[in-house]
């Protein structure tokens, strides 16, 4: 990924501002790294789509400040919808090839097609996708290997990039594992959050008639529950597809199970768990490069 | 609808939810676990070594509750043999992400009686003073404050909790505010160490109610947690006994929950109690003893208002469950039961609602 053109979705984007340190370190070294204004890119789907996110979980003022001062940082490496959606054909093929036809235009669409316009128009240089929604990653990764545009890789991915690209006295080994680690929390929290709600509904239904109005509701809280303590995804995920397709929708659970980053917590977990471990043990073999850096200048 | 009188009960006894009032801690059946708390409680009060002890157990297995059971004075006192004073046991719950260490403190400052201790202290002859007990000069300061005359524990605490004035500050001969992470493991530390030092208490019995969250944290709050653990034990090497609860989840197994346990820590845990699942037995002793517990008539021994098959065709159905879910499943057919106005709770009965007794067991 490293020299390459890259592209965020807002996942990422979000998870970065959120693990960032309180001098915004993380923010920096990306938006200095890719300094040229042709290396980093966002979409506008995507930039509306962070704005609309960023401040939906609970934090302290001190970082609601930070990342209003940061946000409009941003705004540099915006790229207008009408610069990619002039392009009817490039969407149809798109929507097609990627079976992501039903969906709404969102930012990983958005995202893709601009990589696929950018390779095709503006520079044949390699672009890389960075994206948080796996089952997004999923769906369009065929489509970058067939056009041979790029890859799409995660925030674990970007941080390990960023960290190669810093000599040892500015990025330390120990600073890579506590952001990896942070992001770890941030999934963590936010499934165990989910399974407490659940068990606060669950509670909720006190009486016998209400156990017997909402025998399916609680059936599949039962499900989430009972998943997540045995450790067994399937019945943590089918317990969360009965509940949002079930009759009652208590809006504080609705919320969370729409959360992105529950839908491959468990692969999101497993990743950090093993790269954590890699960078543990094999860490001689992870080969800082910041000699590029100065070869470019 | 029937009440719950009519089944010789004086309240539905399945508890869902760990119990929080104290004469609804009760205790029934496991005698296995009963006693290997019962013995550990009694060794650390009899024998120096301050230790830490895991206990392992699946959701619902009954840790919270056990945490608030043998934390209960007359307990302690009837296993340590104690008159007078009981070791001193807090129950906190694991803290979360924001400010690890800070939560600690509050947890464990908050549930401290300083009153007792500082009437305690008047008593006692060749104190162990807190400057042989820190190193630290203002956490020195801090307990020498609990030896005073004059001593306030709503002023005390306000000065814990960092809401005291500099004037008053000043008035208590405090050197300054509690600010760093630092300062209040020294604090800490220094007060267990001067507690058990002085025989204020027998012993000191911290439990760490789901522990497990440690996997959900970042590296450095991984660190500030481990640190702050280190340092207790290195201050009170003696009569302190840390039970650390921990419910396996899909945040971690067994080999990843130890990993994040520093050597230091480690080092420190002299046993493992298992919380297992529970066999067919020790249900059905469990079920027993809770009931006689619970009934207005005492002269009755039957499983009533249960039928015998019942009960042993739902432990079979159940399969291997917690005590959590066969808790809920009798709590279930007694509300169901009162609900439909039935004079007994048959096997027929358990089999025509099923669904909505173990609905959950069919997915």
């Amino acid at each position: 990924m490293y020299n390459t053109s890259i592209v965020l979705d807002a996942c990422t984007i979000i998870n970065l501002l959120r693990i960032d340190d309180d001098n915004g370190f993380l923010l920096d070294l990306l938006l200095t790294k890719y300094t040229s204004n042709e290396s980093l890119f966002i979409t506008e789907e995507v930039w509306l789509e962070v704005k609309k996110n960023i401040f939906a979980n609970e934090m302290t003022d001190e970082q609601r400040q930070q990342i209003n001062q940061e946000l409009p940082r941003w705004l540099l490496y915006l790229k207008k919808n009408s610069d990619i959606t002039t392009i009817p054909d490039v969407e149809d093929f798109v929507r097609e090839y990627s079976n992501y036809k039903n969906k709404r235009f969102n930012g990983e669409l958005c995202s893709s097609l601009f990589c696929v316009i950018h390779h095709a128009f503006e520079s044949n240089e390699p672009i890389s996708f960075i994206t948080d929604d796996y089952p997004a990653k999923e769906q369009f990764s065929e489509l970058f290997s067939f056009l041979q545009i790029g890859i799409i890789e995660d925030t674990i991915d970007l941080l390990i990039s960023l960290y190669k690209s810093q000599p040892s006295s500015v990025f330390t080994k120990p600073r890579l594992i506590e952001y990896i680690s942070r992001l770890r929390s941030r999934y963590a929290q936010e499934a165990e959050r989910l399974v407490e709600t659940a068990k606060r509904v669950k509670d909720s239904f006190n009486t016998v008639s209400l156990q017997r109005k909402y025998k399916d509701s609680i059936i599949a809280l039962n499900q989430i529950i009972d998943g997540w303590y045995k450790m067994d995804w399937n019945t943590f995920f089918q317990g969360i597809d009965a509940y949002k397709s079930g009759p009652n929708k208590k809006q504080v659970l609705n919320l969370l199970t729409k959360n992105s980053n529950i839908i491959s917590v468990n692969e999101h977990i497993e990743k950090i768990k093993k790269r954590i471990n890699d960078i543990e043990r094999y860490d001689d073999f992870l080969f800082k490069h910041p000699k590029h850096d100065i070869l470019q200048n | 609808m029937k009440s719950i009188e009519s089944y010789n009960l004086k309240v539905n006894p399945f508890r869902t939810v760990p119990a929080i009032r104290c004469e609804e801690i009760v205790w029934a059946g496991f005698e296995d676990i009963k006693k290997r708390f019962e013995s550990r409680i009694a060794r650390i009060v009899n024998l120096p070594n301050s230790v830490i002890a895991l206990n392992w157990g699946e959701y619902g297995s009954g840790k919270t509750h056990a945490a608030r059971y043998f934390s209960k004075e007359d307990v302690l006192k009837r296993i340590c043999k104690v008159e007078d004073t009981a070791p001193l046991s807090l129950v906190v719950s694991f803290p979360s992400n924001k400010n690890i260490v800070k939560e600690l403190f509050t947890s464990i400052t908050d549930k401290l009686d300083f009153s007792f201790v500082n009437q305690t202290v008047k008593n006692i002859r060749n104190l162990v003073e807190p400057s042989r007990l820190t190193d630290s000069k203002f956490a020195q300061k801090v307990i020498d404050y609990l030896k005073e005359e004059s001593f306030d524990e709503n002023l005390y605490k306000k000065y814990l909790y960092g809401t005291l004035s500099s004037k008053e500050k000043e008035m208590l001969g405090f050197l300054r505010s509690i600010e760093t992470d630092n300062d209040m493991v020294d604090i800490v530390a220094a007060l267990f160490s001067f507690l058990t030092e002085n025989n204020i208490y027998p012993a000191i019995i911290i439990w760490i109610d789901e522990f497990e969250h440690i996997a959900a944290l970042s590296s450095s709050n991984i660190n500030s947690v481990n640190n702050f653990i280190k340092v207790l034990f290195d201050k009170t090497p003696n009569h302190l006994l840390l039970m650390i609860n921990l419910t396996l989840s899909a945040m971690g197994d067994r080999d990843d929950l130890t990993s994040y346990l520093h050597d230091a820590v480690k080092s420190r845990i002299k046993e493992n109690i298992e919380f297992a699942i529970p066999s067919p037995e020790q249900f059905m002793e469990y079920l027993g003893e809770i009931l006689k517990m619970y009934r207005i008539d005492k002269n009755d021994s039957s499983l009533f208002p249960f039928d015998e098959n019942l009960i042993e065709n739902l432990i079979k159905e159940l399969g291997d469950v917690s005590l959590r879910k066969f808790n809920e499943a009798l709590s279930s057919l007694i509300e169901n039961a009162l609900y439909d106005d039935q004079e007994t709770i048959t096997l027929d009965y358990f089999i025509k609602n099923k669904s909505e007794i173990i609905g959950w067991q069919n997915v």
